[in-house]
């Protein structure tokens, strides 16, 4: 009897040892633990963190600026309404006839076009002038087959940027997607 | 005049020529120049512009530019989707409330936490503001974020919080969480468990103030009953912090409940979705899109079953009811987390019922299983403790000896590691490669900002998988690989610098190039003399349509018309002393006359033919002086490019200086990582001496029985209680150290 309590105070203390190691896979909402070191590196961590977004905003203005100024600038945007009509594959641009864009959608880029999002598919340099947009969507329609919308649209080259918009839209009337151009006033 | 004719259309045509040449070059020169273009004279241009289309209607650019950002945030790349809010707000002067609050929830999801607090606290006013002023004017005037959400910003403001003080609590910043939670007044009956569970965790083991005020429902949460993932996070803390002070009897309901007790994960707004990426792991899965987030449901509630079914066991333990522990326990699924401990619980309270053999198994097992874990190790001593009292002595030494072995080999491997630990030059040379790393060629491409680890450090490595159950080292190592991951990040945007540099390198010769070649074209000449010459055309334009000269636009025949009769008329007027030439005048006056007739028939349209031409021309002539002047100013504006090369040279400076940085906060987390390294492998050695020793112990006093046995046989039992209460004493200090520190951790 003796012999089974003694045995029994070696196992609770081997007990206590469980559960601490218990304790080590706490549960995943559980804090960790503070320290205040980790709270300075954390702190230091974001701020580098902060300087690389800002380096990559400055450099892309930089860039853009350079490249792209006002007076030539033209820029062509790509969104979806609803997107049951017409699966986005990939789009292709020419302008004037000369191919400036292509893009092959992967099934993400689909889905953020198709809550919402709108695409910059094209920033270059054009002349000031009158010019031709021609886009060429490819897609699945809603029964799976390969379908392709194409549309043209003349537009005058000013001084200021161009920003065109191309909306794949849904239309119920002929269960079919059409693709409609809105050009940006700014 | 006949001369002045003669070459006035084919002079027009060649200044046209001329025009078309000269536009040419110049616009060529002037798409050179447009490269270098600046802003002072885009904005002088676009004033003018704006007046023209003022007409037309204003497109919404607030909604289209934070459209851009959303289309970055859905295709994954955080970071372009802030810089992209960042960007309108620099350039086109958007920013929303939506925008900003969107701002906030990126900033909290990559880890900006000051920022996204600063963009927070600015939202906060401003709708301060706006309530003010709401309130003041009575305006039916809606804001045009929340016409365009459903989630109002009260909301969003709450979400954000939330998720603000869950990364701060994740970081261990509880301090700067306590904060965050304070700021929230008012709650949503969807948020009021979240909010509990972080209040729960910001101030353990205190009992959190709950100070919020909830909306609509009157009801607090207790009432309710625990339905959802975050109300059974709620009991189960609630459940630990009644075992921590004893209340066992408070604990034991809430437990039975959880351990058999299903619910539905809550489900997850967009806004939600934006503060935390992870919320909903593989949301875009290809094949199927519900099925990751409910395999992430169940997993997470077969832990909190799990847990609670744990915590019971250890609740019995502690109440001495061992049955009803080994009942518990008995059926407790063999992949959960906390199998482990489990298993050794379920060992023991084999033995306390007397099952020898299957507590013999257990610990085995145990052993088998866990070859570096602590109570594994304890397990053999265990062990060879359980036969040396339950079958023989010799049994024991046995295993005894064989313990020895395990933990003697256990020290030299951790040596052994130690010094390894001590020679790498990165601490990261003992991760696992992933797949991607393994074939880097395979691993896809892409150009966005990557800012957010999508993977934990993890190794192969037995003893550092070890360590990293200290939470802090994880942090340490993780915050290793966040900076890994932004100095690839500089580097790239590095590449890309020294692109902008080349690009600009090369515009500086084009633009040195083309002013060579203004200076060698004389420019300002030619266009003066073309203009001069256009003048002289207009000039005679006028006159002639004033003196309805029609000869003056005449076509090549005519001209030769004109020529030939011209010289008849000059022979007629030589000859005319010397013979009657009255019948040739008139013939020649016949011809004359149908001639004179032919022009002044076609002298309208010529006329205006030749007006048209010379407008065009004009404009040609202003298009010209426009774009000369316009080279000229661009072509001596030095300033342009160096303006230029100015903020180049400001992001190599960046560039530089983050560099730096990131080599000192690498170096310093390079320098933690192996500090508690150090520790780490010091306590485990600490520890397997401590077993060492204990056992040794043991060994000495199995030998002494046997000895004892051989010379005078008494009862085994008592010298047992000799050697347990030594061995007590030696575990006790091998255990105690730690014990504290470890329970705590467990605690929080």
């Amino acid at each position: 009897m003796t012999t089974n309590r003694k045995w029994g105070s070696f196992l609770t203390r081997l007990f206590a040892a469980a559960l601490l190691m218990t304790g080590l896979f706490a549960l995943p909402a559980q804090a960790e633990n503070t320290k205040q070191g980790n709270g300075a590196l954390a702190s230091e961590l974001e701020d580098i963190k902060s300087q690389v977004l800002k380096l990559n905003r400055d450099l892309f203005i930089l860039e853009e600026d350079l490249l792209f100024p006002a007076s030539t600038q033209i820029a062509v945007f790509v969104s979806v309404d609803v997107g049951r009509f017409l699966k986005l594959d990939s789009v292709e641009l020419k302008i004037d006839d000369n191919n400036v864009s292509g893009f092959l959608y992967t099934e993400r880029q689909r889905k953020a076009l198709e809550q919402g999002g709108i695409q910059r598919i094209y920033l270059g340099n054009l002349k000031m002038g009158p010019h031709q947009l021609t886009a060429i969507f490819t897609g699945n329609d809603a029964e799976g087959r390969t379908v392709q919308r194409a549309i043209s649209h003349n537009f005058d080259k000013t001084d200021e940027t161009v920003m065109i918009e191309l909306k794949v839209e849904d239309s119920e009337s002929s269960y079919r997607a059409d693709i409609k151009v809105e050009q940006w006033v700014l | 005049m006949a001369v002045n004719t003669q070459s006035f259309s084919t002079k027009l045509t060649h200044i046209g020529n001329q025009l078309t040449r000269v536009l040419g070059c110049a616009a060529m020169l002037c798409s050179c120049l447009t490269l270098l273009h600046t802003t002072e004279l885009q904005a002088a241009e676009k004033s003018i512009k704006n007046s023209v289309s003022a007409s037309a209607p204003k497109t919404d650019l607030e909604d289209k530019f934070y459209r851009q950002s959303l289309y970055f945030y859905f295709a994954g790349d955080y970071g372009a989707a802030l810089r992209q809010i960042s960007l309108n707000r620099q350039r086109k002067g958007i920013y929303s409330d939506r925008s900003q609050l969107f701002e906030a929830g990126l900033q909290v999801s990559i880890g900006l936490h000051d920022q996204a607090t600063q963009t927070l606290v600015q939202f906060e006013q401003q709708q301060a503001n706006a309530t003010a002023k709401t309130t003041a004017n009575t305006s039916t005037n809606t804001n045009s974020s929340k016409t365009k959400s459903a989630t109002s910003p009260t909301e969003l403001l709450l979400i954000a919080l939330l998720q603000l003080s869950e990364q701060q609590i994740e970081q261990g910043d509880i301090d700067a969480a306590k904060l965050t939670l304070g700021r929230i007044t008012t709650l949503l009956p969807d948020y009021v468990e979240q909010y509990h569970v972080l209040n729960q965790l910001a101030y353990w083991p205190d009992a959190p103030p709950l100070t919020a005020q909830v909306q609509q429902q009157s009801t607090s949460e207790d009432d309710q009953p625990p339905t959802s993932s975050s109300a059974a996070y709620i009991a189960l803390n609630q459940a630990l912090l009644h075992m921590e002070q004893q209340q066992y009897s408070a604990a034991q309901p809430i437990l039975i409940k959880l351990k058999s007790q299903q619910w539905q994960p809550p489900k997850i707004n967009f806004w939600q979705q934006v503060f935390n990426p992870f919320a909903e792991p593989d949301i875009f899965d290809d094949k199927d899109e519900l099925l990751p987030e409910v395999k992430d449901a169940l997993l997470q509630q077969q832990a909190v079953n799990d847990y609670a079914k744990l915590l019971l066991a250890q609740l019995y333990f502690a109440n001495k009811q061992y049955n009803l522990a080994y009942n518990e326990l008995s059926d407790f699924p063999e992949q959960s987390p906390y199998a482990e401990s489990a298993l050794f619980l379920f060992a023991y309270s084999a033995q306390q019922q007397q099952h020898y053999d299957m507590s013999f198994k257990l610990l085995t097992l145990l052993q088998q299983q866990y070859p570096f874990s602590n109570l594994a190790w304890q397990a053999a001593l265990l062990t060879a403790k359980q036969v040396s009292e339950q079958q023989s002595l010799a049994q024991g030494l046995t295993l005894y000896r064989q313990a020895e072995q395990v933990y003697l080999q256990k020290i030299a491997d951790i040596k052994l590691f130690s010094a390894a630990f001590s020679t790498i030059n990165n601490v990261t040379d003992f991760a696992s490669k992933t797949l991607a790393q393994q074939t880097p060629s395979l691993a896809p491409k892409s150009d966005a900002l990557a800012l957010i680890l999508t993977e934990r450090f993890n190794t192969d490595s037995p003893w550092l998988k070890k360590a990293l159950h200290d939470p802090q080292l994880a942090t340490a190592y993780q915050t290793l690989l966040n900076l890994n991951l932004l100095r690839d990040n500089v580097q790239k945007q590095q590449i890309n610098s020294q692109w902008l540099k080349d690009t600009l390198a090369l515009n500086t010769q084009r633009q040195a190039n083309v002013i060579k070649q203004q200076k060698q074209l004389a420019y300002t000449e030619m266009i003066n003399a073309l203009t001069e010459q256009k003048q002289r055309i207009a000039k005679i334009i006028d006159q002639a349509e004033a003196e309805q000269n029609a000869q003056v636009f005449a076509d090549q025949s005519q001209q030769q018309w004109i020529d030939r009769i011209d010289a008849s008329q000059a022979t007629l007027t030589k000859l005319a002393p010397q013979r009657n030439i009255v019948d040739e005048q008139q013939r020649l006056d016949r011809i004359k006359g149908v001639l004179q007739w032919q022009l002044q028939q076609t002298l309208p349209q010529r006329l205006w033919q030749h007006k048209k031409s010379l407008m065009q021309l004009t404009k040609q002539v202003e298009q010209l002086e426009l774009q000369a002047s316009r080279f000229s100013a661009l072509s001596s504006n030095t300033r342009l490019l160096s303006d230029f090369e100015l903020r180049q040279q400001q992001t190599q400076t960046d560039i530089n200086s983050m560099n730096g940085n990131i080599t000192e906060l690498r170096d310093k987390t390079d320098r933690d990582i192996r500090g508690k390294i150090s520790i780490f492998t010091q306590q485990q050695q600490y520890t397997l001496q401590q077993l060492l020793l204990t056992t040794r112990h043991q060994m000495a006093n199995v030998l002494e029985q046997m000895s004892r046995a051989d010379t005078a046989p008494i009862s085994p039992f008592s010298v047992n209680e000799t050697a347990v209460n030594e061995s007590a004493v030696n575990k006790s200090t091998a255990s105690d150290p730690t014990a504290g520190e470890s329970a705590a951790q467990g605690a929080r």
